[in-house]
C-alpha cells in the first residue's frame, strides 16, 4: 500500500469516527450548538463518501466504519459535548492536512476542502467551549514544516 | 542611502538565506513590490534592465506574500484605530505574520536576492520599519473595522485555496498553502 493510500484510509478512519462521535454529540446539544452538530455531521458523510470514491478510483477497497468507536472521555453533558466536537474536528484537520501535500487534482479539492471545513468548526466549537477566548489556531491541523 | 549599498554586497546568490533572521522581512517585501514595478518598465524598454540577474523564474507564491503582509498591514491598521479591538485581533496579526514567513521561505534564495538588489527604495537595515502601513485603512468603527476584517480574510482564504490547488512545486508548498487557506477561513469565526 503506497504512502498516500494508508493516508487516504486515515482519513477515512478520521471520518467514519467524526460521524460516529456526532452521533453522541448531537444527543446533549439544543438550538444553535444543535445546528451546527448536524451540519458537521453531513459534512463528515459527505467527506466520507468522497475519500471513499477517491480510495475505490485508485484501485483500493474503502475498509468499512466499525460499529463503535471508543471516545477520548465519556460524554455525560453539553459541556463535555462541545469539548469532543472539538477534539474530532482538530483530529480530521491534522489527517486531512497530511493526506493533502501528495494529492493532486479532485484528490486534493477534496483534502483542502476537508481541512478547511474541520478548521472552521474546529474554531467555532472552541468558542463555544471557551466563550471570549479567540480561537486562533495559525496552523490548523498541525505546525508549519 | 547608504542602507541599499549595504544590502547590494550581501552574497545572496551563493548561500541560502537561513529563516530570514537577519534580513528584516519587510525589505524583502519592499524588494518584491518594488521589482514588480521594474520589470514592467524593462519589459517597455523605458529603463535599462542592468546587470544580470539570477535567471530564477518568479515565483506565483511572491504575490501572495506580498498580500499577506497587506494583511498584516491592516491588522496594524485597524490595531491602531481601535485599541478596544487589540487584545482580540492581535493573535490573528500574528498568525498572518507566520504565514507571510512560510511563504518567504519557500522562496527561492536566488529570487529573494534578486528582488533585493532591484530596490533601491529598500528600506536601511537597522530593522526600522516603514512609518506608515501600506495596507487599506482600518474601517472608521470597531464594527466598520470587523466587516473590513471578515472581508479581507475571505478573499485572502480564496487566494490561498487557488494557489493551493494550482501549486506544482512539491507537498511541502501544497500544505503550507493548504494550511494557510484553512487558518484564513477560521478566522472569520473569530471575527464574528
Amino acid at each position: 500500500m503506497s504512502g498516500e493510500a494508508d493516508r487516504l484510509q486515515l482519513a477515512l478512519a478520521a471520518e467514519n469516527a467524526s460521524v460516529y462521535a456526532y452521533g453522541v454529540i448531537g444527543a446533549w446539544l439544543t438550538g444553535d450548538e444543535l445546528g451546527w452538530a448536524r451540519a458537521g455531521d453531513l459534512a463528515h458523510r459527505r467527506q466520507r463518501d468522497a475519500v471513499s470514491d477517491l480510495i475505490t478510483a485508485s484501485g483500493g477497497t474503502p475498509t468499512p466504519a466499525a460499529p463503535a468507536y471508543q471516545l477520548p472521555k465519556p460524554v455525560t453533558g453539553r459541556a463535555a459535548a462541545v469539548v469532543l466536537a472539538a477534539e474530532i474536528e482538530t483530529r480530521a484537520a491534522a489527517v486531512w492536512r497530511s493526506a493533502l501535500g501528495s494529492l493532486t487534482g479532485n484528490g486534493r479539492e477534496v483534502a483542502l476542502d476537508a481541512l478547511v471545513g474541520s478548521a472552521v468548526r474546529a474554531a467555532q466549537w472552541r468558542t463555544a467551549a471557551s466563550p471570549g477566548k479567540p480561537p486562533v489556531v495559525p496552523w490548523p491541523g498541525g505546525s508549519s514544516s | 542611502m547608504g542602507s541599499a549599498g549595504k544590502l547590494t554586497g550581501v552574497p545572496f546568490a551563493t548561500r541560502r538565506v537561513g529563516p530570514l533572521t537577519t534580513l528584516n522581512r519587510r525589505q524583502v517585501l519592499g524588494g518584491l513590490l518594488a521589482a514588480g514595478a521594474a520589470g514592467s518598465l524593462a519589459g517597455c524598454g523605458l529603463v535599462d534592465p542592468g546587470p544580470a540577474v539570477p535567471a530564477v523564474a518568479a515565483d506565483p507564491l511572491e504575490k501572495l506574500t506580498v498580500e499577506k503582509q497587506g494583511l498584516v498591514d491592516l491588522y496594524d491598521a485597524t490595531i491602531s484605530a481601535h485599541s478596544s479591538l487589540a487584545e482580540r485581533l492581535r493573535p490573528l496579526r500574528e498568525a498572518h505574520r507566520e504565514h507571510r514567513d512560510a511563504l518567504l521561505e519557500l522562496l527561492d534564495a536566488r529570487r529573494r536576492a534578486a528582488l533585493a538588489r532591484a530596490t533601491p527604495a529598500v528600506p536601511g537595515p537597522s530593522g526600522s520599519a516603514p512609518s506608515a502601513p501600506r495596507g487599506t485603512p482600518a474601517g472608521a468603527s470597531p464594527t466598520a473595522a470587523l466587516t473590513a476584517l471578515r472581508a479581507a480574510e475571505k478573499a485572502a482564504s480564496a487566494a490561498s485555496r487557488a494557489a493551493c490547488l494550482a501549486e506544482t512545486g512539491g507537498s511541502e508548498r501544497v500544505t503550507v498553502l493548504g494550511s494557510i487557506c484553512a487558518g484564513e477561513a477560521s478566522h472569520e469565526v473569530a471575527l464574528a
